[in-house]
C-alpha cells in the first residue's frame, strides 16, 4: 500500500499572500520603500474598491502599513511593506519553490 | 519575473519617467541652447537648463503624481540616482563649456580644414554624448535615441555647412515633439481619479 500523498506544503501556503491581487501588491511593495494608492492601482490594474479591500486584508495580517496624509489638498494613502510582510513574502517564495520543485 | 522581486523593482524603476515630462524638459533645454546659440549672445543658451531645474519638482507634483501616483524606491537606489543626476549636471556644464570654448578657439585660431568643417557639429555631438550617458545612468534607453538624433543633425550640419545652433535646434525640436506626444498620451490615458 502506497503512503498517502502529503499535500500539507500546498495546503499550508500563506493564503493571505497566495491570492493573485494581494500577491501583485506584495511583489510590488517588496522591492520599493513605499508607494501611494494611485501608483499601486496603476501598476496592478486593480479597481479602486478591489485594491482597497486587499490592502485592508494585508494590513490586518500585519504585512502592509498604510499611512493617510494630504499632498497639498489631495488626500493620499501611502503603503509600505512591513518587516513581518517581508518575512512572510520570503517564506511564501521559499514554500512555492519547494512545491514546484517536488 | 516574480521569482525575483529585484527584477520587478528594476522594471518599475525603468518606467518611472515614462510619462514624458522629462522628454519635454530635455526638449526645451536643448531647443533653448540651440536658439541661444543662434542669437547674438551664443552663451545665452546655457542659461536655459539651470532655469528649468526648479520647475521639475512642482510640475511632477502638479501634473504627474496625481495621475501616475507616488513611488519611493529604496534608499540605495535613490542615493545612486542623486549621484547620477549630479554627475549629469556636471557633465552637461562641462560639455557645454567645452563646446563653446572649442568652437570659439577654432574660429579665432587657424586649424586644419577638416577640423574646421567638423567643429560646428561639435556642440551637438557633445550634447549627444551627455544624452547617451544620461540614458545609461538613468536607465532610460530612449534618451539614447534622442542622442542619436542629435548626432544625425550634427552630421547634416557638417554636410550643409550650418552654424552650431541649427543641429541643437533641430535635435531639441525632435525631443520636444516626441515628449509632447508622450506627455499628452499620458494625460489622456491617466485621468485623475478620486481615491478612497
Amino acid at each position: 500500500m502506497t503512503a498517502p500523498l502529503d499535500l500539507s506544503a500546498i495546503l499550508d501556503v500563506d493564503r493571505v499572500i497566495h491570492e493573485p491581487a494581494r500577491l501583485a501588491v506584495m511583489a510590488t511593495l517588496y522591492g520599493i520603500r513605499e508607494a501611494d494608492f494611485v501608483y499601486l492601482r496603476r501598476v496592478t490594474g486593480l479597481t479602486a474598491g478591489n485594491l482597497s479591500s486587499h490592502l485592508s486584508r494585508l494590513e490586518t495580517a500585519g504585512y502592509v502599513a498604510q499611512t493617510k496624509r494630504f499632498a497639498g489638498k489631495r488626500p493620499q494613502t501611502l503603503c509600505a511593506i512591513t518587516p513581518a510582510g517581508r518575512t512572510a513574502f520570503d517564506g511564501w517564495r521559499t514554500a512555492l519553490s519547494e512545491i514546484v520543485e517536488r | 519575473m516574480l521569482t525575483n522581486p529585484e527584477t520587478l523593482e528594476r522594471s518599475l524603476y525603468r518606467t518611472r519617467l515614462d510619462d514624458g515630462l522629462l522628454d519635454l524638459f530635455v526638449g526645451v533645454a536643448v531647443t533653448g541652447i540651440g536658439l541661444g546659440w543662434l542669437s547674438p549672445v551664443a552663451t545665452l543658451g546655457a542659461l536655459v537648463p539651470p532655469l528649468l531645474i526648479p520647475f521639475w519638482g512642482p510640475l511632477r507634483r502638479r501634473w504627474v503624481e496625481p495621475r501616475a501616483g507616488l513611488v519611493r524606491f529604496s534608499e540605495d537606489r535613490e542615493r545612486s540616482e542623486r549621484l547620477g543626476y549630479g554627475a549629469l549636471v556636471g557633465v552637461g556644464i562641462g560639455t557645454f563649456a567645452l563646446a563653446v570654448a572649442t568652437y570659439f578657439w577654432t574660429v579665432s585660431v587657424g586649424t586644419s580644414e577638416v577640423f574646421r568643417t567638423l567643429v560646428p557639429a561639435l556642440p551637438s555631438f557633445l550634447v549627444a554624448l551627455a544624452g547617451g550617458l544620461a540614458a545609461a545612468v538613468l536607465a532610460i534607453p530612449r534618451l539614447g535615441l534622442y542622442a542619436l538624433a542629435l548626432v544625425g543633425f550634427g552630421g547634416l550640419t557638417v554636410l550643409l555647412g550650418l552654424e552650431p545652433g541649427w543641429p541643437l535646434l533641430g535635435g531639441g525640436l525632435v525631443v520636444l515633439i516626441a515628449g509632447s506626444i508622450r506627455f499628452s498620451r499620458f494625460l489622456r490615458d491617466n485621468p485623475i481619479e478620486k481615491t478612497p
